[in-house]
């Protein structure tokens, strides 16, 4: 299957820190991919990078077949993101910072409305409907922004720590969301710190380690690579791969 | 007692409250422009008081009078801010309040704290009395009498506040807020004696404050003072003293308030999001009839709505419509004179209106710049996102002002062309020069830069720019004519306009490479 997003030899540094070095990644359409690492791997600085809110040094990133080094807007419509560090306008409402979210993506009013309308009962968010999103708990601003993410129906979406603050409920309305749009041929790249979730939910993942991918795979490959016995947890294989890495 | 661990303590609460000074070199510009900003004060104080004494027409009476109220004033806040409880920051109730620490020594360490702080805030005052003491040739007698009574004077105050703080953390009744505000009420009640001769003035009472007073005033006056008062204020000392004992022996730590930890001369980009956040939670209950919705047709409109709204429920709209109020008092309560091209209002309202652009701007890189993430992770175009903020800017700089001055200039009959000639071009190039600035500093990933610091770099760019509309004002004949009405006018919107598009064109092609 062909790659949606494709990293090919990426290297970043800012302020005397060498972020990735070289770094080569894929996601195929029609699959969860977890991109897993320790504090200071490279995750958040990858994901911004294919996002367009950082630019590498040099190397190639490819968004449906898309250098987005020579085309930096274009292949954005194809993608939603929800950032690590979470920063909404705060000064506005659940409803009107959604609107904004899909006016300034050019989404129909028709179907911005109807998305709305969906996301928010979807979420169970009708009561906060119109409440200024300072005064929402983590996790329900984390559902807003997923919902943002999700308002223009993008092919791929990229979380960064999608999960933090949700209740269990929660958390499985957004996993069942996200097993229908992979159903659909659609892509989500997610980074998390949470391995028992991404075991659970990652078709393929990718460990990186100071900046460099160290292993890549379905859980069985990465157990093969990583020489652990047959049943050995994703968090095992990761403690050993880094293991390995370190020394 | 340990007196290890109250020192320990001490150390490390003043390490965390001015925590932002060892962060960075803003933070301690900013602490030497606060004691800078008072030295003009103290200094024309100390001239006029010294003066006053040399030529023998003191009355000291009023005097006294003066310094008990100020004294006073300062008890009474001290009792107001005692309203809120014993409060704790959230480190001090997870880490300190959690540990063999007793509640004794945590109120020990808060005293010596709250005195460091004191003595910092009041540097100023130091100034102040260095110089009376300089320019009067007061002895060392006198010099030290002035300088004890002061000290025992705020170690008093902070006491009976931490005091007050324990009796309503303890019994947080209604009766004790009732209790407090009566006190407060007493303490500033003679004030009202100052200007009615018939009712009783401090010089007359045996408050603290003015003990406090006679015995300052009368040593500076006359080189000695009564034994009465000394007695008085030692009375006062020692009741005060006896009371925070009394305190430090009860454990309030279950009692206290949380309250956030605002270091005063923080400027990081955190602590300024903080406080922004607070403007929100007040503002946003004051709501204008204002929403975002999906009914806008042109996508810049509906962005200059979505500005205009953050800049309602930030709080900014309300100071501009409040700084053009209190103008409006005052240009009314002079007949409201613009007729002059180089009127003294005119320079005023100058001042003001070039602040303005600096108060928005800042608001806007202090709340937004952190969202930028959305719009250029979303693919949309930023630089609509940037014209539509300017634009807003623009709206809310421009329009309150011009609906307050054209209809005051019909009232008045007067010419509004002069205002208008100062007003518009500082909007148009004041927005766009510090929208660019703001956007710069981004670019250069100075998220950090303290908005005080952008905010004069953007002023000093923006008064060379209007340094040419200035110059034509100042020249413009004061009378009706076609050159103070039409061709001065005509030629500074055209500038201004042409520096507003430049400066839109390069904030637009910087926005567009900022990091986050």
């Amino acid at each position: 299957m062909t790659p949606v997003i494709e990293l090919i030899n990426v290297w970043k540094s800012y302020d005397g820190f060498q972020a990735l070095r070289g770094l080569n990644l894929e996601v195929r359409g029609g699959e969860i991919f977890g991109l897993l690492g320790p504090n200071g791997a490279g995750k958040t600085t990858t994901l911004k990078i294919i996002v367009g809110l950082l630019r590498m040094d040099r190397g190639i990133v490819r968004v449906k077949g898309i250098n987005i080094n020579s085309e930096p807007y274009e292949y954005k419509k194809f993608i939603g993101y929800v950032p690590e560090n979470l920063s909404l306008p705060e000064y506005l409402t659940i409803e009107e910072f959604l609107i904004y979210s899909g006016r300034i993506r050019n989404v129909p009013k028709g179907q911005l409305r109807e998305r709305l309308d969906h996301y928010i009962e979807l979420f169970e968010l009708e009561e906060k409907r119109r409440s200024l999103l300072l005064s929402l708990s983590r996790g329900m601003r984390q559902k807003a922004a997923i919902i943002s993410a999700l308002i223009h129906d993008p092919e791929i979406l990229i979380l960064d720590e999608p999960f933090v603050g949700i209740d269990p409920a929660g958390q499985r309305i957004i996993k069942n969301v996200f097993v229908e749009r992979v159903r659909r041929g659609g892509a989500i790249f997610i980074s998390t710190h949470l391995l028992d979730t991404a075991e659970r939910l990652c078709d393929r993942v990718a460990i990186i380690y100071k900046g460099q991918n160290i292993a890549s795979g379905s859980l069985e490959s990465l157990r093969k690579m990583s020489r652990s016995e047959e049943n050995a947890t994703l968090e095992e294989v990761f403690l050993k791969l880094t293991e390995e890495a370190r020394s | 007692m340990r007196l290890s661990m109250i020192l320990n303590l001490y150390a490390l609460k003043t390490k965390v409250f001015f925590g932002a000074l060892r962060a960075s070199k803003a933070s301690i510009a900013l602490l030497l422009v606060y004691v800078f900003v008072f030295l003009p004060s103290m200094i024309g104080i100390s001239l006029t008081v010294t003066d006053a004494i040399r030529q023998g027409g003191v009355n000291a009476e009023l005097y006294i009078d003066i310094l008990a109220a100020v004294v006073s004033a300062l008890m009474a806040f001290s009792i107001l801010l005692s309203l809120r409880g014993v409060t704790a920051f959230e480190y001090e109730q997870n880490i300190i309040f959690t540990s063999p620490l007793r509640p004794g020594e945590f109120l020990i360490a808060n005293f010596l704290t709250n005195l460091t702080y004191l003595i910092i805030f009041a540097s100023p005052l130091s100034v102040l009395y260095v110089l009376i003491i300089l320019s009067l040739s007061l002895s060392l007698a006198q010099a030290a009498i002035i300088f004890l009574s002061s000290v025992l004077l705020a170690i008093s105050i902070i006491f009976l506040k931490m005091f007050f703080s324990m009796v309503k953390a303890f019994y947080g009744k209604m009766w004790v807020s009732a209790l407090m505000l009566i006190t407060a009420f007493i303490l500033m009640f003679p004030t009202v004696g100052i200007f009615m001769q018939s009712l009783p003035r401090y010089n007359m009472l045996p408050y603290p404050s003015s003990l406090f007073a006679r015995i300052l005033i009368n040593t500076i006056l006359h080189g000695s003072f009564y034994l009465p008062d000394l007695l008085g204020f030692a009375l006062f000392f020692i009741i005060s003293l006896t009371l925070f004992t009394f305190a430090s022996r009860r454990n309030f730590f279950p009692f206290t308030t949380q309250i956030p930890l605002i270091s005063p001369f923080d400027v990081s980009a955190r602590t300024q999001a903080f406080k922004m956040e607070s403007n929100i939670r007040f503002f946003s209950r004051v709501n204008i009839p204002l929403s975002l919705s999906l009914e806008s047709k042109s996508l810049l409109a509906f962005l200059i709505k979505k500005e205009i709204i953050r800049i309602a429920r930030e709080g900014s709209l309300f100071t501009i419509i409040l700084i053009y109020a209190i103008l409006s008092v005052v240009f009314a309560a002079v007949g409201f004179p613009f007729a002059s091209g180089s009127s003294p209002l005119l320079f005023i309202l100058s001042i003001y209106s070039a602040i303005i652009p600096v108060m928005l701007t800042g608001n806007w890189r202090i709340l937004e710049s952190r969202n930028l993430w959305l719009p250029l992770s979303s693919g949309a175009d930023v630089r609509s996102i940037i014209k539509a903020t300017l634009y807003s800017f623009i709206t809310v700089s421009l329009g309150i002002p011009t609906a307050i001055i054209l209809p005051m200039s019909v009232f008045y009959g007067v010419n509004p062309i002069p205002a208008l000639a100062i007003l518009i071009p500082t909007s148009l190039i004041g927005c766009s020069v510090n929208l660019y600035v703001a956007v710069k500093f981004l670019r250069k990933r100075r998220k950090g830069a303290p908005s005080f610091l952008v905010g004069w770099l953007s002023m000093s760019l923006l008064f060379l720019l209007l340094a040419p509309i200035y110059v034509l004002a100042a020249l413009s004949p004061p009378n009706l004519n076609v050159i103070s009405n039409i061709v001065a006018p005509s030629g500074a919107l055209i500038y201004s306009l042409i520096a507003m598009k430049v400066f839109l064109k390069l904030t637009e092609n910087n926005v567009q490479f900022i990091e986050v």
